[in-house]
């Protein structure tokens, strides 16, 4: 068997292979005839034909406003058509495999690889002038634009709606080519955008500023390299320079001394450049040195570069060139002594029984675990599977010598691999190498399989890493519900006997697929399935089936979900107040939901809420009382609206509320009486407030007629008044009061207050007038009254109390300490 | 007594803190999400919450230049980036909607910034608000957030959701709010374990613990995680009203009586704390961070001087180790713990200074004295008060207070007879106004004020006698029944009977059956059997979570963590709530707010025009001061 170090070649100190990845499928495409665009990591190829070209009839493929979408083995998977109206300007590709389009008029699309539509945006100014689109870039998920009327325009993200218009300077002129910087790579964390024009001059513009480079001789090609550290440029006389990407460094220039127009230029590694000269067939590989390289083709070439290589598509196959890693040139390199190698060469010789292997692994057991490593590490660069079994092999047997080895690292690479070549062969046609791999993960790769609506192989991978599988099984759920052959039992049936037992499965998501191909028996029946209210519900809103959503949202008690229900139904002009009422009626939950709602914004339903769903009129006279609080209406309005509520509290049968709402519209009444008589305020205040405020005024008689009116108790009204005088001190008034008539309740209150005014001499007038000796004494203390003190407690000959006099008053003054 | 040290041993404290650190690790990146300077616009509910989770520095550290409460005020700021942190509220939407739209109607004008606006609703965006926002004219400009702050760490062993609007929220028939409850029993379930053992008591309760169980379901924990909480008690504030109406008596119960205790925070007079000279409140922070509080909080009021002096003394003993040092090496071991000994004494500084002033409000003052009086004749004989309320009434107390007793004595003697009960209905009425209406009608459908229907077994007497709800000599056993002074509040009592071995589930289920609700039941939740072996293997006393569906009072608090440290129980409590609550907040929850902005314009006029005059007044003296010192002055020349 041959050595793969025959297909190397040797350039600029490294080793570099072109494989041979496929024999393309397709049959009579001419590359030249096409523009064309591929997807990183091994993704698909998308060809659409370039009208700038002349191309005989026989050649042209049926449909033609179409993109042809191609595996890298040339296997045709979808015709997607883009439309008829507009021409496109760009195209490109997603990592998981969609296709933007950018269209002249300034439309981007987003179409799954079947053609459907998946996200349309389209760029116009706040004036809405339509603008056009002289240059356009695709990359990732973000597209730069540049306007015919040399305005740029940058989407980051198509996920996000934002994009943003970068100012252009006004010497911009015609412009030769466009590149962009994304922003992960930028300083400033905002893409940057490298424009070049006829006049010789390259800006640098990003969202807040230019900065302009004059040149010597116009840039035709700007290519920013995959880690976008450097910028390679083409010019119109032939050179090839390198800078990095801030302008610091020049790294290289390459003098081609011919006038002819690379049609592509490329980058393999982060170091070295392609040019791919299609009318001279050549294929001319520069290397930092100034080395280069040149390959020779007789068909035209597509360059598309990945991160550890570059994919090169003719008519007839997909090659991929890229650097020999050290631990593979150190295996199979010639004369190799590294012990990788020698370890490799002794697992051949087990193969053949010989034992002198085992005495070359014994010789250096320091460095085997190194040397498996290494072992491991080459199979994950190697394609062939022949190949990939003898280094693996090797490393087992290394292993077998060691008791500590970490068994993960070699079951690890064992499974990926199993993965890799699966997605590597013809049927699926992604020429994934273990690094791009590792760089795009499993999820991604399992979402391009079902993308390519490989759900088998993707669940089997799935199943054999022992991933989540339910999204796998959800997508393929969604391309059953819209199969055509079959009757919606059917496939429910085969739906719920794959997916029914596996948990995390959204059955919502399948639903609505359902629903939308028109088949709304089948979704709801899905919809059974579904464990998540939060899914059930807005689904069934948009399948116009309100009642059973809110049904659904009461089940879960989520508030959220109710209100979205009640909202809808609020805002659905379709559903008039009677159905709402028929859909709400026992649902107690959504209806105190509604009222708080209600409340809030929209008080004319609240009322017939309360009639048709409540039945309680108590409560609707409440509310009316609520409303006729509120200080928006007028005074006539209010006492109407608590005349209303008199009739639903005699409905309800509720004496109580209505005697005080009766009292209330009394009251009401006698101040704006008052009110206008004296134009004071009254009306807000209660019946003692309004009744101090009178006797504040001396308004006795109206006072009285107060007390009478709302039978006043004789108690509270002596409080009322006396509180009344106190605030205005009127003593005398308050004295005379006193002594005309008995207070029923008590003196103690006189006394209470006037010391808290601080009239102690006012005070001294009640004191004899309490009850309880006591308190009497008590008050006199108070106001230092000691002597008066003493006599209470000698008149009711206590000698305690006596004792306690004179333990606090002053020395100086005669307190008898006996009775 | 302290109840640090009980709890710092404790499994279910790991699990916790690191749900503590992941909502502090969320705002953080919240914070950075959005880049640059930036102004924080925050629910004035939020702001205590904020700090119990990290401290006020940290802000200044991520870029935030400000910190503004929200309102509809409009207010200038050359800051770009304004972030909202918002309770999702109908109320809160209105003012957000203002201040976005007014920055944006300044931006239209020349020579200002254009400025972004995030919204953060906490703990969770609603589709509500969502909607309102959009019909006041916010547009689409805006980027919408969520910080999953729900359960707050106020202490070790209380979590709370700070949800003031909870009670609210029942009293009009509205328990979405349950939902979210859920949802955070669900969320820190993935961090201390699946608890396994769930019990209910009440109509909420009950619709809590089966919500719980589906939304169990529907998300996916983890259930392989050692459960750290071995039972959860959820329990229905609606079905012990009465003991909120009671004065609290234990420490941290009368401060939050008399001043107000918010998210741990107590505002409160500079010369309450002994410090003159300062007109600003002084905010104290009252949490187990405090040594000493810790050992004060749950005490009975009269046990707290007493400790005090005690204290005092050992403090001042400490200072005269210094004197009996008697080398380098004695002097060393002084000045290392000095320290320790300044801060003790600071704290005992402070909290003597804020024993006397309660000690000044309550047993100096006669009023609050005869108010205990009534309630525990109340509580221990169900000696009915009517004269004192009327009297309060007359004399026109404050409402919230009268309202307490009122209801107290409505549910210890089973409701009013009719007559009676329109007598204080309209006394009311007629003396604190007519839109009082709203207020008697709520809490007559809680229960709390009521007419009687004649005698019912389920009467308060009842529970008294078969609970065993008093204890006249709690001053010497130490018993959770001193946060009342000897009445017991119940519901820690059934959470005793519930896991005393020798009562148990039976007894509590019959007692609840009896004299609370229907309501009343157990669940097991699922748990794998890898975790079931784990809970086996640990010794400690199985934690169980005492859940306040409506509220928990301090004094509560207090109770269960007296409880935890009598010896008839087989668990641990902690306690979980939808807020701190006590027995004014309750009231006052009842209370309609009526937009009566006409009384309160003449009120701000009224105000206005008095601090005029007295400006007048003021300039008017300094005046007549300078004329005088100026006639003084030419009398001495003139001398």
């Amino acid at each position: 068997m041959e050595n793969p170090s025959v297909h190397w070649n040797q350039f600029d100190r490294y080793y570099y292979q072109k494989r041979l990845v496929f024999h393309m499928g397709w049959n009579e495409i001419d590359l030249d005839h096409y523009l064309i665009e591929s997807a990183p990591f091994g993704g698909l190829i998308a060809l659409l034909r370039d009208d700038q070209k002349i191309i005989n009839i026989k050649n042209i493929k049926t449909n033609k406003n179409c993109i042809f979408i191609y595996t890298c083995s040339g296997k045709l998977i979808s015709e997607l058509d883009y439309g008829h109206k507009q021409r496109v300007k760009a195209f490109g590709w997603t990592l998981d495999e969609k296709l933007i389009i950018v269209y002249d008029d300034c439309e981007i699309v987003v179409f799954d690889i079947f053609g459907e539509k998946i996200k349309t945006k389209c760029i116009t100014s706040r004036d809405s002038t339509v603008h056009l689109v002289y240059k356009a870039k695709v990359w990732n998920n973000g597209v730069v634009i540049l306007t015919k009327k040399n305005r740029l325009f940058i989407v980051e993200n198509l996920s996000q709606p934002r994009f943003e218009e970068y100012s252009v300077p006004e010497n911009l002129g015609i412009v030769s080519d466009l590149e962009i910087l994304q922003p992960k790579f930028s300083l400033t964390g905002h893409t940057e955008v490298f424009v070049s024009n006829l006049a010789k001059n390259l800006f640098i513009i990003d969202n807040d500023q230019t900065l302009e480079i004059e040149f010597q001789e116009m840039i035709t090609h700007l290519k920013v390299s995959p880690t976008g550290r450097l910028l390679a440029y083409y010019t119109e006389t032939g050179n090839l320079h390198v800078i990095s990407t801030d302008f610091r460094s020049h790294f290289l220039e390459f003098q081609m001394n011919s006038k002819i127009k690379p049609k592509q230029i490329a980058w393999c590694s982060s170091d070295t450049v392609l040019l791919n000269f299609e009318k001279k067939n050549t294929l001319l590989m520069v290397a930092p040195s100034q080395s280069f390289l040149k390959y020779e083709y007789d068909e035209p070439l597509y360059l598309m570069t990945e991160e550890d290589g570059i994919r090169i598509f003719t008519n007839s196959c997909c090659e991929f060139l890229s650097k020999v890693p050290e631990v593979v040139v150190n295996i199979f390199g010639i004369g190799s002594t590294s012990f990788s190698s020698l370890l490799y060469d002794a697992s051949q010789s087990y193969e053949k029984e010989s034992s002198k292997g085992d005495e070359v692994i014994r010789s250096k057991m320091d460095q085997l675990p190194k040397a498996i490593t290494d072992c491991i590490t080459a199979s994950s660069w190697v394609f062939r599977r022949d190949l990939q079994k003898k280094l693996l092999n090797a490393a087992a047997i290394g292993k077998s010598y060691l008791d500590n080895f970490v068994h993960d690292i070699f079951a690890d690479m064992c499974k990926d691999l199993r993965v890799l070549n699966e997605v590597r062969g013809w049927e699926i046609g992604m020429p994934l190498t273990y690094r791009q791999f590792e760089k795009i993960g499993i999820d991604l790769l399992i979402e391009r399989l079902i993308n390519r609506k490989h759900h088998y192989v993707a669940l089997k991978i799935c199943e054999y890493l022992r991933i989540r599988k339910d999204r796998v099984l959800v997508r393929w759920a969604c391309q059953k519900v819209k199969s055509e052959n079959e009757t919606d039992e059917q496939i429910l049936k085969s739906i719920i006997s794959k997916l029914g037992k596996e948990e995390n499965v959204s059955f919502a998501s399948i639903a609505s697929v359902a629903y939308s191909e028109s088949k709304n028996d089948l979704a709801i029946k899905l919809l059974d399935y579904e464990k998540s209210a939060s899914e059930q519900v807005p689904l069934l809103i948009n399948m116009k089936n309100p009642g059973l959503a809110l049904v659904k949202a009461i089940e879960c008690a989520n508030p959220d979900l109710i209100y979205l229900v009640l909202l809808y139904l609020l805002n659905n002009e379709d559903i008039n107040e009677n159905s709402l009422f028929q859909i709400l009626s026992n649902k107690d939950m959504a209806i105190n939901l509604l009222i708080k709602y209600c409340k809030y914004k929209k008080k004319d339903l609240l009322y017939k809420l309360y009639f048709q769903l409540k039945r309680d009129p108590k409560v609707v006279g409440l509310l009316k009382i609520t409303e006729s609080l509120s200080d928006k209406i007028n005074l006539e309005m209010k006492l109407k609206i608590r005349n209303e509520s008199l009739i639903a509290f005699g409905v309800s049968k509720n004496n109580f509320l209505k005697k005080i709402t009766e009292d209330n519209i009394k009251l009401v009444k006698l101040q704006q009486d008052y009110q206008q008589r004296l134009e004071l305020v009254f009306i807000g205040l209660s019946i003692n407030q309004t009744t101090a405020k009178l006797l504040e005024l001396d308004l006795e008689k109206e006072a009285k007629k107060m007390k009478k009116t709302f039978k006043i108790p004789n108690d509270r009204y002596w409080w009322i008044k006396l509180r009344a005088l106190a605030k205005r001190h009127r003593w005398k008034k308050l004295y005379t009061w006193a002594k005309n008539e008995k207070s029923p309740i008590g003196y103690d209150p006189f006394v209470e207050i006037c010391i808290k005014n601080r009239v102690g001499n006012e005070a001294l007038n009640y004191i004899p007038l309490v009850k309880d000796p006591y308190n009497q004494v008590k008050f006199y203390l108070r106001l230092n009254k000691f002597e008066q003190a003493a006599n209470i407690a000698i008149k009711e000959k206590n000698q305690n109390l006596l004792q306690h006099v004179k333990s606090l008053a002053p020395k100086n003054l005669n307190i008898p300490s006996h009775i | 007594m302290s109840s640090k040290i009980d709890l710092d041993n404790l499994t279910y404290l790991k699990g916790v803190q690191s749900y503590r650190e992941f909502v502090e690790k969320e705002f953080l990146n919240i914070l950075e999400s959005v880049s640059g300077k930036k102004a924080i616009i925050i629910d004035p509910d939020l702001v205590g919450a904020l700090s119990l989770i990290l401290e006020i520095p940290v802000l200044k550290e991520h870029n935030v230049d400000k910190l503004i409460p929200l309102s509809s005020e409009p207010f200038k700021t050359q800051i770009k980036k304004l972030v909202f942190l918002v309770r999702p509220q109908m109320s809160s939407m209105k003012k957000v909607a203002d201040q976005i739209i007014q920055h944006e109607q300044n931006q239209t004008k020349k020579d200002s910034v254009e400025q972004n606006f995030y919204v953060f609703f906490v703990p969770r965006v609603t589709i509500i608000c969502k909607k309102i926002l959009e019909q006041l004219g916010v547009s689409g400009s805006v980027i919408y957030g969520e910080f999953h702050l729900d359960l707050i760490p106020f202490d070790e062993d209380v979590y709370s959701l700070a949800n003031e609007k909870a009670f609210r929220d029942y009293v009009l028939g509205d328990i979405s709010s349950l939902y979210y409850v859920s949802r955070a029993l669900v969320n820190i379930q993935s961090f201390i374990g699946i608890i396994p053992e769930i019990y209910y008591m009440g109509k909420h309760s009950k619709i809590l613990s089966e919500m719980l169980l589906r939304m169990r379901q529907e998300s996916d924990l983890d259930d392989s995680l050692t459960p750290q909480v071995k039972y959860l008690l959820i329990v229905d504030r609606e079905n012990d009203l009465l003991t909120p109406m009671v004065t609290q008596l234990n420490y941290e119960g009368m401060i939050d009586e008399l001043y107000g205790i918010s998210h741990t925070l107590a505002e409160l007079d500079p010369n309450v704390l002994g410090k003159e000279g300062k007109i600003e409140k002084e905010k104290m922070v009252l949490n187990s961070n405090d040594l000493l509080f810790s050992e004060l909080r749950d005490l009975n009021m009269a046990l707290v001087a007493p400790f005090l002096v005690k204290k005092a003394r050992s403090v001042s003993s400490q200072y005269d180790t210094r004197k009996q040092a008697r080398n380098i090496g004695d002097l060393k071991n002084f000045i290392k713990k000095l320290p320790n000994i300044q801060r003790e004494h600071a704290s005992l500084g402070t909290h003597i200074s804020l024993t006397m002033d309660i000690g000044a409000k309550t047993t100096g003052n006669s009023d609050f004295l005869e108010r205990l009086d009534y309630e525990l004749n109340l509580l221990v004989e169900s000696q009915q008060c009517d004269d004192y309320i009327e009297d309060c009434i007359a004399q026109q107390k404050d409402l919230i207070s009268v309202l307490r007793i009122l209801c107290l004595q409505s549910m210890v003697i089973g409701g009013f007879k009719n007559k009676k009960f329109d007598f204080f209905r309209n006394e009311i009425i007629q003396t604190y106004g007519y839109r009082h209406v709203f207020t008697l009608d709520s809490l007559e459908k809680l229960g709390m004020l009521k007419k009687s229907e004649g005698r019912s077994k389920r009467g308060f007497a009842q529970i008294r006698k078969s609970m065993d709800l008093i204890d006249e000599n709690y001053e010497n056993t130490k018993h959770f029944s001193s946060v009342h002074s000897g009445y017991a509040p119940q519901i820690i009592k059934l959470a005793q009977i519930l896991f005393n071995p020798k009562q148990g589930y039976n007894v509590f289920q019959d007692l609840v059956h009896n004299f609370y609700t229907e309501d009343v039941g157990r669940q097991k939740q699922k748990i794998s059997i890898q975790a079931k072996e784990e809970m086996k293997e640990i010794t400690e006393k199985p934690v169980c979570m005492v859940f306040f569906v409506g509220g928990v009072t301090f004094a509560e608090i207090s109770a269960i963590r007296i409880l935890n440290q009598m010896e008839q129980t087989d668990v641990h409590f902690v306690i979980g709530t939808t807020h701190i609550t006590n027995g004014n907040k309750i009231i006052e929850s009842t209370f309609e707010k009526v937009e009566d902005n006409i009384l309160k314009k003449k009120k701000d006029e009224f105000l206005r025009n008095k601090k005029i005059k007295l400006r007048e007044k003021q300039q008017e003296q300094l005046q007549k001061q300078l004329l005088k010192k100026e006639k003084q002055e030419k009398g001495k020349k003139k001398n």
